[in-house]
């Protein structure tokens, strides 16, 4: 049966010429970067060209630092963890206090809870019912002590945009050495996005969101900033990442966002129109369903819907078998499906959270895909509402 | 094409990740049908016990599940089931030994967890039929009545914890591997490519006690709440104190082991008085019945009930109980099971079940009462 991927969110498959990249620098510079000989030259000439393409892609400055991660997740703990670490080392007596929502990523939430544990003070900025953060709950959360914000640019399971721009001027307004960090793990590579436009001091992303493979990641943070590494051994990355560098994943990601840049404003509006096309076919073959998270300020690719009397575990799983891959709010875990605290934080009734599915388009999703899949949903919706 | 008709040849196959449920699959694929593994997910895993290398349905099974779906190229989705197996299974496990009864745990677990809420699920998915890997035959007659037999290797038979089908689940259910010996059954596992599979150890022990002490697994859930329930008398059957114990739920009739009396002949638990906290031991000769009261009882063919009285039953007291030959007869709310010649530990709790030669006629809950 074909599949129609309707994950992408979740992950991307390899653009053909990011493979074809990869493939030949797995195959052509086997060496490892940090070796003296000609096989070392070449591979850490590769990652330098990448890392300096990236700074270039970003809008970011020559002196700014662009670190490879294994992956976002990472990048993000690197960021948290790092900053945290650094500044406890240098202020022996003082407390750091840091601030994040409440919908982030586990990446940032877990990280935070890691912090709390060890005495750091955190706040979790609540959002109302439409995915807006309540930024004067945010802004009169910072104090003396407050020492980082961080603030996601995309939501991953709603698709809802932050103000980022907004939020981290009024935050620098009030402190101007209060480190901005940003997940834009589902931002990059969905939105033309340059640092010329946001206030930030650090962000976060990986590779395989945008048709690059798993595996590598990235943290930019500003000149004059100082972090403790989170990975110990040797002098990689500046000393702030040991392990030998993923030269074809890191060299992948930079193909990639290549690509993006090269072909963004017609893949924009391809997704763009694509998503409209998908939401206004959902709403007008199904009853009961609502939209989740912000209704305007989204992610284009992305739709987060809950159908009225139907389990997200039984459609999710039912659409599988239709050949539709789609999620419901983070990947699960032991088939597990927690309960979304995203969903949860906009208030919703336990009903719609368990009711929810996302859909998140991409490069290769057609009109064709789409309307399979809006039958397919329709049918087994109305097979499933006719069960109970 | 979309296909979301409940197609009556999709089968969903309860995959526990051992080689019975997995040569199910196998068997059912090969003989052309639609198939979907499913595998229940049933204990919370802390990140540190994560790879326990556990009895059924750990962490570790259900990816030994999906490796074989993956390798059959059919879907496999694990369904979180936690909260329901706490509260059928493990919640009235713990219930039934505070009242001094001593419960068969995969009776409930067969009845409500596979047969009742999965065969849902799957009916959901679209499939039309349900298998596991149980040794259990399913026959039905002209008239479309359905009847549960013993399996063909009577060694491995486990038809005494599926006493409670229906006729609406019998004749959904498939048990591919009803009709073959174990040893084929691992031998088809083999020629199909697994060969760490079909070398898997059955699990025998109850899946959620860990380490297979269920002692240890009580204390920690009772202690603490119900502290007033554990210290009490061991009396003899004169109703005479000759000790004392820590909690009743420690005890099981038939028990001779822990007892802590010394005795020059061997004692045993002949009965556990919940409302007084004692605990009866007697001799052997005073571990003998002639009969008891099934309660909460399943017959499977409705026609049998009236029938009882006149068939030529044979009861299983225990999972490992040889068949004792006895009559029966429906009384009420509950059937009145008389032995042809005494019997030894009937324990309050466990199941006793009716068989008509290989035929499994149903069963129910032995009563404390006689």
């Amino acid at each position: 049966m074909p599949r129609i991927y309707l994950d992408y969110n979740a992950t991307t498959p390899v653009d053909p010429s990011v493979l074809k990249e990869v493939c030949s620098i797995l195959k052509n510079y086997p060496g490892n970067p940090s070796s003296v000989y000609e096989e070392g030259r070449s591979a850490r000439i590769l990652i330098e060209d990448s890392r300096q393409f990236i700074r270039s892609f970003l809008g970011a400055n020559q002196k700014d630092g662009i670190i490879f991660t294994s992956s976002g997740s990472e990048s993000i703990n690197l960021a948290l963890i790092g900053t945290v670490n650094f500044y406890r080392r240098q202020n022996k007596k003082s407390i750091p206090h840091i601030i994040t929502t409440a919908v982030e990523h586990p990446a940032v939430l877990n990280a935070f809870k890691f912090l709390e544990n060890s005495g750091v003070e955190t706040t979790y900025i609540r959002i109302n019912n439409s995915g807006e953060l309540m930024l004067d709950e945010l802004l009169l959360s910072i104090k003396k002590n407050t020492i980082l914000v961080s603030v996601m640019g995309a939501n991953n399971e709603t698709g809802t945009i932050f103000p980022i721009r907004r939020i981290f001027e009024q935050v620098k307004k009030i402190n101007e050495n209060i480190i901005a960090h940003s997940d834009l793990v589902q931002f990059i590579g969905k939105v033309d996005f340059s640092l010329k436009d946001f206030p930030l001091d650090m962000l976060s992303f990986s590779g395989h969101k945008f048709y690059a493979p798993k595996g590598a990641g990235v943290l930019y943070f500003k000149k004059g900033l100082h972090l403790d590494p989170i990975i110990h051994g040797g002098h990689q990355e500046r000393g702030l990442r040991a392990g030998t560098e993923n030269t074809a994943g890191i060299a992948g990601m930079a193909k990639a966002l290549e690509i993006f840049e090269k072909n963004k404003e017609q893949e924009l509006k391809k997704i763009s129109s694509y998503g409209s096309m998908f939401f206004d076919m959902l709403f007008s073959s199904l009853e009961g369903i609502r939209l989740n998270g912000h209704p305007v300020n989204r992610l284009k690719n992305t739709i987060n819907i809950s159908i009225d009397g139907v389990k997200s575990e039984t459609l999710l799983f039912n659409l599988d078998l239709c050949g539709i891959s789609a999620s419901a709010g983070s990947a699960c875990n032991a088939g597990k499906f927690v309960k979304s605290h995203v969903l949860e934080a906009h208030g919703y009734d336990r009903s719609r959270i368990e009711s929810s599915i996302r859909f998140s388009i991409g490069r290769w999703t057609t009109e064709a895909d789409i309307e399979y899949a809006v039958n397919a949903i329709k049918k087994t919706t109305l097979k499933l509402r006719s069960m109970t | 094409m979309i296909r979301l008709k409940n197609d009556k040849k999709t089968v969903a196959v309860a995959m526990s990740g051992g080689v019975d449920s997995s040569v199910s699959a196998i068997i059912l694929k090969e003989k052309g049908y639609n198939v979907i593994g499913l595998s229940m997910h049933l204990l919370g895993l802390s990140p540190v016990n994560a790879e326990d290398n556990g009895t059924c349905c750990s962490m570790s099974d259900i990816i030994d599940a999906k490796r074989v779906c993956v390798r059959l190229g059919i879907p496999h989705f694990v369904i979180n089931f936690e909260d329901e197996f706490k509260k059928n299974v493990i919640d009235s496990f713990t219930e039934e030994y505070l009242k001094g009864r001593t419960p068969n745990p995969c009776i409930a677990c067969n009845k409500i967890m596979k047969f009742d809420i999965l065969l849902k699920r799957a009916t959901e998915l679209g499939a039309g039929y349900f298998a596991t890997g149980h040794y259990a035959r399913i026959t039905h007659n002209k008239n479309g009545q359905y009847f549960l037999l013993e399996a063909k290797d009577k060694s491995k038979d486990q038809s005494y914890v599926l006493y409670n089908l229906t006729q609406y689940t019998l004749k959904r259910i498939i048990f591919p591997v009803g009709s073959f010996y174990k040893k084929d059954i691992r031998k088809i596992a083999m020629d199909y490519g697994y060969g760490e599979l079909s070398k898997k150890k059955d699990s025998v022990e109850i899946c959620f006690t860990g380490s297979g002490n269920y002692h240890e697994f009580l204390s920690s859930r009772i202690n603490g709440r119900l502290p007033e329930i554990n210290r009490g008398h061991i009396k003899n059957t004169k109703d005479e104190i000759i000790g004392k114990h820590d909690g009743i739920f420690h005890y099981t009739v038939g028990q001779r082991k822990r007892l802590g009396i010394s005795s020059k002949t061997p004692l045993y638990v002949t009965k556990i008085n919940a409302d007084t906290n004692d605990i009866y031991v007697g001799s052997l000769t005073e571990c003998y019945g002639s009969k008891f009261y099934i309660k909460d009882f399943n017959i499977i063919a409705g026609e049998h009930i009236a029938l009882l009285p006149k068939m030529d039953l044979s009861v299983k007291i225990r999972y490992s109980s040889p068949k004792y030959k006895c009559s029966a007869a429906v009384k009420n709310d509950k059937i009145n099971v008389k032995f042809n010649k005494p019997a030894k530990f009937i324990t309050p709790g466990q199941s006793a079940v009716l068989y008509s030669g290989m035929k499994v006629i149903g069963g129910g809950i032995i009563d404390e009462k006689l």
